[in-house]
């Protein structure tokens, strides 16, 4: 590639993560509970949360994966909370802030998230895994590089902490859960 | 000043589904295997033998007993036997209640103060204990949930 295809590619990759990265941060009321909030995002201009999604896409190909993904996450959020030990960490590379959520033995669905401690879970989206690295699949290198983005943006945007926080006792998170108005021009 | 709003909440209709669907025996057997692997974790810790050196001792590899801690292993009895004997466990103390973890103070968020090591509220006694309770329909939106509370 000429230097300025690389120039542009760059560019058109800039652009393409500061739409992304206009979102609102949601609650599943169905899976979040005492132990764990379970959140997930939706990203401006889009109907469906990344993980409803996620949900949806694979359901007709992969039921029984799914439904042991929903019933874990639901153990989760109201009986053990996000435990260390239910995922992997560092998808990427290390320190990437991205954990893919464990599958059955011998299944291959994984779903991308970020995980605060054992408090807080944002679910993103994902697919079946085929290759050995995620970067070698399309549907995951998006679902994975997507997240990862996000988990840069709300990682800083916690740090800075003015514009979301953890709430006092630390549960939840609080702020401007979306970062964007319907307004504002696509 | 710091905008206090909580997130808005959200309910899919295709996860109502998907959790109405779900018969006790699958929401068991799901919440057993966490149980079991919560339980292994927990007394890994507190026998102060790393993964690696846990592993040797069973003659596997780290990565089976990673396996094992992800919440989805459907252990064999012979497995517990020995996972027991290397925790020096007793057979019942996979099947114990726990007592129910110390919340978060406030301050900090919760993240940041190590909770991965929270006792567990429940175990795989309790599940069966209640077996009879296990769906209860929620009052809401009538989906089942598993009880045990």
């Amino acid at each position: 590639m000429c230097i300025f295809g690389g120039i542009l590619e760059r560019r058109k990759r800039r652009e393409w993560v500061q739409k992304m990265l206009k979102y609102e941060i949601l609650e599943l009321e169905q899976l979040s509970g005492r132990r764990t909030k379970i959140y997930t995002i939706l990203p401006k201009g889009e109907q469906t949360d990344l993980f409803s999604q996620f949900v949806e896409k694979w359901t007709a190909t992969h039921a029984d994966e799914v439904k042991d993904i929903v019933l874990r996450l639901w153990q989760i959020g109201h009986k053990f909370g996000a435990r260390e030990q239910f995922f992997r960490h560092d998808e990427g590379k290390p320190g990437d802030g991205v954990s893919a959520f464990f599958d059955m033995p011998g299944a291959k669905l994984r779903l991308y998230c970020i995980r605060y401690g054992s408090v807080a879970l944002i679910l993103g989206s994902g697919g079946p895994k085929h290759v050995r690295a995620w970067q070698d699949d399309p549907i995951l290198k998006r679902s994975a590089e997507r997240m990862i983005a996000y988990a840069k943006d709300m990682n800083r945007r916690l740090r800075e902490g003015d514009d979301i926080h953890w709430s006092r006792d630390g549960s939840e998170i609080l702020g401007n859960l979306k970062n964007y108005d319907d307004e504002e021009d696509e | 000043m710091k905008k206090m709003n909580k997130a808005r909440k959200v309910s899919s209709p295709v996860l109502d589904s998907i959790l109405e669907s779900a018969s006790a025996a699958e929401i068991q057997k799901v919440h057993a295997k966490m149980a079991l692997s919560v339980k292994i974790a927990d007394a890994l810790r507190q026998s102060g033998l790393s993964k690696s050196a846990f592993a040797e001792k069973l003659g596997k590899r780290p990565s089976e007993v990673t396996k094992w801690l992800g919440g989805t292993h459907n252990f064999t009895v012979d497995t517990l036997v020995e996972i027991a004997h290397a925790l020096r466990l007793d057979m019942g103390d996979f099947f114990e209640r726990q007592t129910a973890p110390a919340m978060a103070s406030p301050g900090l968020p919760a993240w940041q103060k190590g909770t991965s090591g929270l006792q567990t509220p429940f175990s795989v006694r309790e599940l069966h204990d209640d077996g009879q309770q296990l769906l209860a329909r929620s009052s809401e939106g009538g989906m089942l949930i598993p009880y045990l509370a």
